[in-house]
């Protein structure tokens, strides 16, 4: 999923920085209010763990493996702001440690990832936990990851650096995706379920709106 | 548990590796690691703007030149440089080869009935070098300036230091958390025998990430108390660090402006 440098042109890029910034930004102000500065690095810890998590390689038929991406959990997890900033800081240092994507697509890569990937997952699990929790936390995973390829689609297909039409990329994005976000989606949900289970008062809103521990929840 | 849950242990040592490799380079002394880290990151940034903005081929490869040079500069391997920066300028090579014959213009060789063009094969050398030349820059960085010497770029930039903190804590913690997820996977490893199936691989896989952000979560919770307990958080110091700008940094910023003219004046003939 990450963008490297040379798909996006640079207008392109700008907008993606834009959103991804004003998005950020607002993350950043919610975060101060719900959590205070002196928590909101605790953050930080939680954003390493879904990193690390992220190392963990899971079984798929036909001898592969697949990855946890983590921005509908931590969403899920966290609530929408603060998992934008969990998801912000993992973007981040992928690129500028381990470099991972580009530096001009840096933008794209934190709207796709940290904040459309968290929004979407937040959203689809806010809308059908009532349905059923497992199930939602699914298509949470699934849907947040299809829609980020579909944006990544969008904005590489426009770029006319990139010489495929933007109805093809959509569809190669969209489609691949669809089908590479069930196991995101499955992910998502077995890991979701045993927290569940283990630790109820993490889950997000289960006994009040709040999400997480008291340390490092809204 | 041999199977592909087991190879997570290989992921997290190369992703150790690469990290351990980019610091050991990061501490030679070479021209961009004396820079200020915010020159470097601006100009670095400029450069692979520059080199985004150009459609000529020329111009790709001459900004190609001046990576390598900073790159010699800066006591960085060019074998390492290379290593990290081939996969995926190939890789996106291959997405673009259908381009060699879907784009119009004269052909140059026909292959299973397709016929290759110029224009075609011009346009895969130049995506793929515009790709390699932006990785290879963005690994300049990964590779001559610490993570903590970003952290104090990124709050002399005024990035808010909430989110700086969070970055912070996200480095620090990071390498703990390899540690603890790479020693879950061994003693589990070690207390199983015989190869694993697909069900067995996700049973494992769901206890073993779920047991472990559950660990990760007590040790925020235990932070958090100790925290409190020492008198609450205070801002990041060692990465607030000051740095005087010198000739070497206007040097570099002057090159990145060079680089965004040369490559505005060539496309748009400003």
């Amino acid at each position: 999923m990450h963008i490297p440098d040379g798909f996006l042109d640079p207008w392109i890029a700008g907008l993606f920085w834009l959103g991804s910034g004003v998005a950020i930004g607002l993350a950043v102000r919610r975060a101060r209010g719900e959590l205070g500065d002196e928590r909101t690095p605790l953050l930080g810890i939680v954003a390493a763990a879904v990193f690390a998590a992220q190392m963990l390689n899971w079984p798929i038929p036909g001898g592969t493996s697949a990855h946890f991406v983590g921005g509908a959990f931590a969403g899920i997890l966290l609530g929408p702001y603060l998992g934008i900033l969990a998801m912000t800081s993992v973007v981040t240092i992928q690129a500028l440690v381990f470099g991972d994507g580009g530096i001009i697509a840096l933008g794209g890569n934190l709207f796709a990832m940290a904040v459309v990937d968290v929004l979407v997952g937040y959203a689809l699990f806010r809308a059908f936990r009532g349905v059923n929790e497992t199930g939602a936390a699914f298509l949470a995973g699934w849907g947040a990851i299809t829609v980020s390829a579909l944006v990544v689609g969008v904005g590489v297909g426009l770029s006319s650096a990139f010489a495929y039409e933007v109805g093809v990329t959509v569809s190669i994005m969209g489609v691949g995706h669809a089908v590479l976000g069930l196991i995101e989606g499955a992910i998502t949900a077995a890991v979701y379920g045993y927290v569940a289970s283990a630790r109820p008062d993490l889950v997000l809103g289960r006994f009040q709106e709040s999400a997480l521990s008291p340390e490092v929840g809204l | 548990m041999t199977g592909v849950v087991a190879r997570s242990v290989e992921s997290i040592a190369s992703a150790l590796r690469q990290f351990f490799t980019a610091e050991h380079v990061a501490a030679r002394d070479g021209f961009l690691q004396r820079r200020d880290p915010r020159v470097t990151l601006l100009a670095v940034g400029g450069l692979a703007l520059a080199v985004m903005m150009t459609r000529t081929l020329a111009v790709t490869l001459l900004f190609g030149l001046v990576t390598v040079v900073l790159a010699r500069l800066s006591a960085v391997p060019l074998r390492r440089l290379l290593a990290r920066s081939a996969v995926v300028p190939l890789a996106s090579a291959v997405i673009v080869l259908p381009q060699a014959v879907l784009l119009p213009g004269e052909t140059l060789v026909s292959v299973f009935g397709f016929g290759v063009t110029d224009a075609g094969i011009a346009y895969v050398v130049l995506f793929t070098a515009r790709v390699g030349v932006g990785v290879a820059l963005l690994s300049l960085i990964v590779l001559t300036t610490p993570f903590s010497a970003v952290l104090a770029a990124m709050r002399r930039l005024r990035v808010p230091v909430a989110l700086v903190w969070v970055f912070a804590v996200t480095y620090r913690y990071l390498f703990l958390f390899f540690n603890e997820m790479r020693r879950l996977v061994l003693a589990r490893n070690s207390r199983t025998t015989g190869a694993d199936g697909v069900r067995e691989g996700w049973r494992d896989a769901r206890r073993l990430s779920g047991t472990f952000l559950l660990r990760t979560l007590n040790r925020g919770e235990r932070v958090g108390r100790g925290m409190r307990a020492r008198g609450g958080a205070r801002p990041p110091s060692p990465y607030g660090q000051q740095r005087a700008v010198d000739a070497g940094d206007y040097a570099l910023a002057a090159v990145a402006v060079a680089a965004l003219v040369i490559s505005g004046v060539v496309r748009w003939g400003l």
